[in-house]
Parts: structure tokens; sequence; C-alpha cells
């Protein structure tokens, strides 16, 4: 893809891959009918979307799990926390999680639900030691992401689960993955965790579909009543279209995942090796152990909005670390991550796709450089 | 019979000789507003009347017209040919059991026989007689019932009367260059002149790349909204990022506010002046913040002289802007969190209270003529409807 610009904000979304965009016309021409209908083209399109959902399922390891498709992470996060929450549990979600598991759960305390919040550690993984001692016989479910939005770190989900288990056999351990595939190796059996959350336009996919996908044997109640598609869990014709685009996304990112680690690790490098070079100064949040895909960094007393706009001027394109505002920084992770306000309100986000090159990398961070002295000098 | 709606206008009834001039552009304001509907407009004296319109659309008719200054009040109602027994006949069909209610009928045409307190009283006999568990009740009525019968051969009648938005039609005031920022009190402040009939050009200083393109776009979405109101707004524009750069480096950093609203007024007064506005409009509220005290407004007024700057929320609490705000729908846009251009640069300890030889003294260190005529000349114009 040729652009004219420089996109380096690929964790708020990515551009669709050229084989999930054939998959979807193709759908779209071929496999329009409604999969719950009675005919034999119905049946066609149902075999499609179960023979495409179960290599989904296999290359994310998830032997002995359902799929359950949805309008995206955020619809896949609310089922499982709403409708896998019993009545008088206890639930428990890190503090630096996506605002989908974030607000969900804050409408669940509003109604009367105990909600705790993990702590992050510095390097903005989960507090594990907090957790150990916190989960109980009362917890309901806990949800903790499987890499952060925000900075890129990675949670254990292995050692999370040992940790709930061994409290709490019957809790239920979900991670939102929206981030995770194709910047990690995902094994959800491995992991043992019950749920987890996927959202397409996030690996090369469409926009408007992931999934949630559950250990087969799990309770969950849906959330969206109908016609009683999925099992009932999520009702609704299929979206098949999209649905065969994000089942070729992830076959794809997860094929090049380690290639896509080695290349992102190397963008990283060269990235901050050039703001190194040109003796600017920064704070990195993004730690050794995080994806190498997304780097959150800060540059203190600057206004991060303002420096991804002066990037904007020269057609490169980046993401904040906090919503612009004159008033109290919001990034609920870097402030969860103990850093200052002047950090926070100093952060950008730097994510790298597989459309870059070093060429760009190396350019958008000599054009950031003489961004950050210019703000410096006008200070 | 037929089905109207009686436009009722404000102040115009009290002018003199020039009345039709403010009833022509009061018209002209409602066919705006009324574009795209069906419907006719027929003036009677002291109303206006529109018919001939779709039923279903009479509700949205009735919102866009409460967008129009100039109008007191509309009913939607009947209208009838003026007889007695075909009055009688609507309201006999008036239906409106359960509740206390009046008659109350004016009588514009004095040719009409009976008195207005016989006619109400027998009309009220009418409705006694048509609906179960109806009572009179002259002093709190559920329902007005209101009979006017007017000069010419109809009788209008109405239960349900909406306020409008009262003040004079947009136009017949004259023309104001509006300082648009993209906060909550500019918007209003547009408002509150355009109410008084003054048609709209507004101005907006943008500092990109310290601001985004969504503070621009947002402000845009106000001035639509504004337009709904006021009609037409002539938008300019103005990049301001090299100026504010210019008053960073070379002047006290405690001064940027206030030199930075001096140089805003003098582009405002020369675009003022070259699009026909006749006043300045500014969202100050006394005491508000450092730039609107007493002695930073007297230093940024100091310099315009060729014509009014109108600040009509200058005595209103923040808390009366915001609930305006909110009615006239510009709240929700105006506090989305894109920073406005004021608040670039910001300095920790802004002065509040500027003497004018000090202020001039650090414009001297600009070259303020050059940086007024670069701004002026980069002003872009869009015109929002």
């Amino acid at each position: 893809m040729k652009n004219k610009f420089v996109y380096l904000d690929n964790a708020a979304t990515t551009p669709i891959l050229a084989e999930a965009a054939a998959a979807i016309t193709r759908a779209d021409e071929e496999l329009f009918f409604n999969p719950s209908a009675a005919y034999g083209q119905a049946l066609e399109v149902k075999k499609r979307l179960d023979d495409a959902s179960k290599k989904l399922l296999e290359s994310l390891g998830a032997k002995g799990y359902g799929i359950v498709f949805s309008s995206g992470a955020t619809e896949a996060n609310n089922l499982i926390i709403q409708g896998g929450m019993k009545k008088n549990k206890q639930l428990i979600i890190s503090a630096g999680e996506h605002p989908s598991v974030y607000e969900c759960a804050k409408t669940l305390k509003n109604n009367g639900t105990e909600v705790l919040y993990a702590p992050l550690n510095k390097d903005g993984t989960t507090d594990l030691n907090w957790l150990r001692a916190n989960v109980t016989s009362k917890t309901g479910l806990v949800s903790i992401m499987h890499v952060s939005n925000e900075t890129g770190a990675i949670n254990n989900l292995t050692e999370i689960v040992k940790i709930v288990k061994k409290v709490n056999s019957a809790c239920i351990i979900h991670s939102d993955g929206a981030q995770a595939i194709g910047k990690t190796d995902v094994n959800l059996a491995a992991s043992g965790v019950d749920a987890y959350t996927t959202s397409a336009h996030k690996f090369g996919g469409p926009k408007g579909v992931g999934a949630l996908i559950v250990k087969n044997g799990i309770g969950v109640k849906p959330i969206v009543f109908g016609g009683g598609q999925q099992r009932g869990l999520r009702s609704g014709t299929e979206n098949t279209a999209g649905i065969l685009g994000m089942c070729k996304a992830a076959e794809i990112a997860i094929k090049g995942c380690l290639n896509n680690r080695l290349l992102y690790t190397e963008f990283k490098k060269i990235f901050l090796e050039t703001l190194d070079k040109n003796r600017v100064e920064y704070k990195l949040n993004s730690c050794l152990n995080c994806v190498p895909g997304i780097v959150s960094l800060s540059f203190t007393g600057l206004k991060g909005e303002v420096l991804l706009h002066m990037l904007e001027e020269h057609d490169i394109l980046i993401g904040t670390g906090s919503a612009c505002s004159s008033k109290a920084p919001d990034n609920r992770t870097l402030k969860g991550m103990g850093r200052s306000n002047g950090e926070i309100n100093g952060a950008i986000r730097i994510s790298f796709g597989v459309c870059n090159t070093s060429a760009e990398v190396r350019q958008a961070a000599a054009i950031l450089a003489d961004a950050v002295k210019k703000l410096e000098d006008s200070k | 019979m037929k089905q109207v709606i009686i436009i009722r206008y404000s102040e115009i009834h009290l002018k003199g000789d020039n009345r039709s001039f403010f009833e022509n552009l009061l018209a002209q304001n409602i066919k705006r507003v009324l574009t795209g509907f069906m419907y006719t407009l027929n003036k009677i004296s002291g109303r206006y009347i529109i018919t001939d319109y779709i039923t279903a659309d009479e509700p949205q008719l009735l919102m866009q017209l409460q967008l129009v200054f100039g109008i007191h009040s509309l009913s939607p109602g009947f209208q009838v040919k003026t007889k007695v027994d075909d009055i009688k006949a609507i309201v006999s069909k008036l239906n409106i059991s359960g509740e206390t209610f009046k008659v109350v009928t004016r009588r514009a045409d004095k040719s009409f026989a009976i008195g207005s307190m016989e006619f109400s009283a027998e009309l009220g006999g009418v409705v006694l007689r048509n609906n179960k568990d109806v009572k009179v009740d002259v002093n709190n009525p559920a329902v007005i019932i209101n009979v006017d019968i007017r000069e010419d051969g109809f009788t209008y009648i109405s239960t349900v009367t909406t306020p409008g938005a009262n003040g004079m039609p947009s136009g017949s005031s004259g023309k104001g260059l509006l300082l648009l920022s993209g906060g909550i009190d500019s918007p209003v402040a547009g408002y509150c002149m355009a109410k008084r009939g003054m048609s709209l050009n507004a101005l907006h200083f943008y500092s990109f790349p310290y601001t985004s393109k969504q503070a621009l776009e947002k402000v845009k979405t106000l001035a639509k909204r504004l337009s709904e109101f006021s009609g037409e707004i002539n938008l300019y524009t103005v990049p301001f990022t090299f100026v504010q750069e210019q008053i960073n480096k070379n002047c006290n950093k405690d001064y940027m506010i206030i030199v930075m609203r001096r140089i805003m007024m003098r582009i405002a007064e020369k675009l003022a002046a070259k699009n026909g506005c006749g006043a300045i409009i500014s969202g100050e509220s006394l005491g508000q913040v450092a730039s609107q005290t007493l002695e930073s407004i007297t230093v940024t007024n100091a310099l315009v002289r060729s014509m009014p700057i109108f600040r009509p929320l200058i005595g209103s609490d923040k808390q009366e802007i915001m609930d305006t705000a909110r009615k006239i729908g510009t709240y929700d846009t105006s506090i989305l969190p894109y920073e406005d251009c004021c608040t670039v640069f910001l300095p920790k300890n802004p002065v509040t209270r500027p003497n004018l030889d000090r202020v001039e003294k650090e414009e001297s260190k600009l070259n303020i003529a050059e940086l007024v005529d670069i701004c002026v000349s980069k002003a872009e114009h869009e015109i929002i409807n």
C-alpha cells in the first residue's frame, strides 16, 4: 500500500489487508445468503463460517473453546462481563483496562456489584502480588487485558490463571486480547483463560467485527436477544463477509507474528536511536518486555497532542497518550504506572504496522525530534 | 375550515411607520426556516398565518418557527369564516374532556355583533355540552380556548400556545462580527445579538499545530447552529500560530494573553470594516478570567475606535451562560475537549490588572501592523448556512 502519509497509529486501527478485503468482496458476492435459511445455499454459508471459526480457534490454540462473533471487542467485552458475572459475586479488573472493560465494570458497580481494581506495576503490567492477595471465593470474574493498548505491556495469562484458580476454581478468567493477535503468541488452552476477546481491525481485518472465544462449559448469558443465532449467545444474522475477512486477516497476522515482532523490534530500535542521536530527552513508558509494535514515550512539560499535530503537518500520523486537555490528564494506564501529570500530558504513542518501512520510522523520529526541540525552545 | 399555524409577533407591533420593514424581514426569516416544506404564508393584521401544509409536518413546522427571532408565540389551530354557527361548530368538536377550561374571545373585528364576554360565555356552553367532566375555571384553567376574531373575515381558534424566540427579526439591526472561539460563551453572545436583530459574521483564530483540525470543525458546527437562528453566517478563519510564536519569543510571557487579545481586536476591527460590519461582538463576562477583568477589558477596548464592541454577557454568571448554551443547543459542541487558541502558550501568571503603557511597551517589540495585515490577508472565508 502506498500512501502520501506515514501511518504510525496501528494500535488505534490498521489498514485492511488486501487478502482480507478480497475475502470480504467474495463473500458479499457469493455468500450473501442468510446462514439460518432452509435452502442449500444457506447451508453452504454456514459451513464456510464453521470452517473459518474452526481454523481461527486452532490457530489460537483454543482446543475445547467455542467462538461468538460480535460487532467488535467492545461488544465481546460487554458480553463476558455482563453475561458472565453472577449475582452477589465480585468483579476484579486491572486499573489499565480499555474503556470497553472499565466502563462496563463501572456500570455494574453503579448497580451494586463489588468491583476491585488490580493496580499496575511501574512497567505497565498488572500487579500479580496484589491479585494473589485479593482474589477470594467471592470473586466471580477476573478480567485482565493480554496486551496493553497504551504501552504494549504483556500480562502473563498462565500465571494469572494459576493464581486465580488456586484460590477459586469456579472464577471466570477473561482477557481482552484486542492488541495481542499478530503482536505476541496466543495459546488459549495452554494459558487456561476461560474467555478471550479479539477485534479484527487491530490486525488487518475489517472494522465492525470481533469475537469472544469462550471455553466450553463456561456459563455466559446473552446480552443481545433475538433470533437465537450463535447458540443464542449473540442473536442477529451473522456478518458473513466480516467474519470471513477477520479470519483471513487473523490467519496472516498469526503466521506473520514472529517476523512482525522482529520487524517491529528493529523499528523500535531505529526510532529510539534516531531520537537519541538528535539528543532529545524522553521517558519510555513501554518496557523491554512489551510488544515491540507499541512504543509509548513521554516528553515531560510538552503536550502530546501538540506533538501529534506537528507531525501531522508532515503527514506523519501518531497517537497521544492522553486526550487533549488543558485540564487534568486522563490516561488511567500511565497514571496507574505512577507517571506524573507532566509525563502524562507529554505522552505520545507510536505503533507500527506491516505497511511501515525503516525509512519511514527514521524520518518520523527525526521530525519528532525537531518538533520537540522547537517546543522546548518556545518554553 | 382550515388547519393553520397562527404566528404572533413580539416587539414589531410597537413600531411606527417603518413597521412594514420589520414585518417583511420577519416573513423572509420565516420562509428561510421553512425551506423544503409545503405551505402558504399569509399576513393579516398583527399576525402571520400558515396554511395549506401537510398535517404530519405540523410538529416540525412549529419547531422550525421557534428558531425565528421576532415571533412572540405560535398556535396550531383552525381558521373559520366569521359566522357564529361556523365558530360554534369548531368549538363543539374540541375534545377537552376531564379538563378545566375557559374561553377567551378577542374581537379585533368590531363589526362582529356579539360582545367578547358574552360570546365567550356562549362558547363555554357549547364546550360544556360536548365534553364530559369539564369545568369552567377562569383563574387557573388547564385549557384556554382562544377565539380570535380578525378583520380579514376569519376567526382563528386555538387551544395551545407555544412561546416563540422573541426578539427582533434577523437583519433588522445591522451586521456584527462575532469573535467565535469554540468555547461556551461566544456562541451565546452571538445568539444574544442575533436575537436583537443583528446579522452575524464570525471570526475564528486557529493555531494549528497547537490546536487540532477538530477544533476548527467544532467552530464550524457552532456557527452552523447559530445560523439556524440568525440566518447565513460569513465565517472568517485566521491562522494565528505565527503571531503567538512571535509574542512568545519577543514579549514578557505574563503579557502574552493581553497582547494577543489586542492583536485579535485589531484584526477583528479591520475585517469587520472590510465586510460591512458595524460592531464587534465578544463573549466576555466581567471577571471570568484574567483577560476579562475591568482593567484588561479597558486595555483591549482602548484600541477599537471606529465601532462599538458589544459584550452581551458582561453581567452574566457562568451558570446563566451555560443554561442559555444548553437552551440554544450549542453547549454539547462547546464542551468537546479540543483546545482553542487562547490556551496555547498560557502563562503561569497572566497579568490581571495591565496598564496601557506597559502593554504598549511590550507591543513595541513586535511589528504589529505587519502581523495584523498578514492575518487579514490570510483570512479564509466560508459561508455557513
